[in-house]
């Protein structure tokens, strides 16, 4: 290998991994055997197109509110994320035990998060949802949590989505329902270390 | 790389007008070109414009094809092409939908895993596409379809020297920018 093809030993593997290759989508064939359906040639107007974007996001957003709230713990106050916690704690293990001696929920913790993660505290609402509340690299994430009728092992009926500036992410697993909700410009993966291990997660 | 028999026999038979030998040729090269113009627009719908007119210039000019070519080479060069084309005549367009709700439902238990791949491949897709387009074709012909310094510069009509430097000027500006995945293990960190 010639000096100019040495490249960074850490970003290569980077890049490779980021830029696979993909499937073409089905439609690509009919767009090129049957050029006429060429939709750049028969664009709607750009009034129409933006009155679809802003119908197709109003719509969008309200089934998804539909379905998340429907199944999981409503993340109530998203916008109030800096609101005060009940109980306030920088130690993970602390938060546990008031948690389950509060509701008897047991939230898997970690009892020493990653460094990006920063305890702040938990709450509990009405219906025993509980608001367990952390910074992680400096952002604030809250995992909702409550009881479920599910019995699943693993995690299940995942739907993550999104709304004003908070991206949400919400799952069963055993008896118990969580939603996490995070600032759009944080890590949703980053935030999970509240009670996973990077060496689990990867 | 040199044509093989079956390859020749099927260029020419698309050469003839044969739309089963297009089909096929189609199936051959159709991940190939839609991934390269996914990775430089970013977006699945200017994908789906570029692949699409890389695919009808090929229609069109494959009587000109000479059997003593390279085809890779060939192809590499309209999708390069191509790609430079959109980025000409790309208008600048509010990002209207980047606030869209997006729900996924998923059931599977990996899903700690996908996330990470996700948001890993989303950090790779969003730094390359604020790349220059010059220094971004460089980069996604030389990590995603794996091509030496020489070959790319076949493809892209300039110098070796020129492709270097270029992969060069990408590399300071990639390391910067991604720096948050270099610890060990590739997390993402936030």
């Amino acid at each position: 290998m010639s000096n100019r093809e040495k490249d960074n030993q850490w970003l290569e593997p980077v890049l490779r991994k980021g830029l696979t290759r993909v499937h073409a989508p089905a439609e690509l064939w009919d767009r090129v055997v049957l050029p006429r359906m060429d939709s750049r040639r028969s664009a709607p107007p750009p009034r129409l197109v933006w009155m679809l974007a802003v119908a197709s996001v109003v719509t969008a957003s309200v089934c998804a509110v539909a379905v998340a709230w429907g199944h999981y713990p409503n993340p109530a106050g998203l916008n109030g994320l800096e609101r005060p916690v009940e109980f306030r704690s920088q130690r993970a293990s602390d938060i546990r035990a008031w948690v389950r001696q509060r509701t008897g929920l047991d939230i898997p913790l970690l009892a020493h998060p990653s460094s990006t993660i920063e305890m702040i505290g938990a709450s509990v609402a009405e219906a025993g949802r509980v608001e367990v509340r952390y910074r992680v690299a400096n952002q604030v994430a809250s995992l909702f949590v409550s009881a479920s009728d599910g019995r699943l092992s693993e995690h299940k009926h995942v739907i993550r989505g999104s709304m004003d500036n908070v991206t949400t992410l919400s799952w069963s697993i055993g008896p118990q329902a969580y939603t996490l909700a995070v600032q759009r410009t944080a890590s949703l993966g980053g935030a999970c270390l509240v009670c996973h291990t990077t060496e689990s997660i990867l | 790389m040199v044509l093989n028999d079956n390859d020749r026999e099927l260029i020419e038979a698309c050469q003839r007008g044969d739309q089963d030998a297009f089909a096929v040729l189609f199936a051959a090269h159709s991940a190939k070109v839609y991934s390269i113009a996914l990775r430089y627009a970013g977006d699945p719908a200017a994908a789906m414009d570029i692949a699409q007119d890389t695919f009808l210039k090929l229609l069109s000019n494959i009587g000109q094809f000479r059997s003593d070519a390279s085809f890779d080479t060939w192809l590499y060069r309209m999708v390069v092409n191509s790609c430079l084309d959109y980025q000409r005549r790309k208008r600048k367009l509010l990002p209207i939908l980047d606030g869209v709700i997006d729900a996924v439902c998923a059931v599977q238990d990996t899903v700690l895993h996908d996330l990470l791949r996700q948001e890993r491949h989303e950090a790779v897709q969003d730094v390359i596409g604020k790349l220059r387009p010059d220094q971004r074709i460089v980069v996604i012909l030389r990590y995603m379809e794996e091509l030496s310094y020489e070959h790319i510069a076949e493809i892209a009509g300039c110098s070796v020297g020129t492709v270097a430097s270029r992969l060069n000027r990408a590399h300071r500006v990639l390391e910067r920018r991604l720096s948050h995945l270099r610890r060990p293990g590739g997390f993402t960190r936030v």
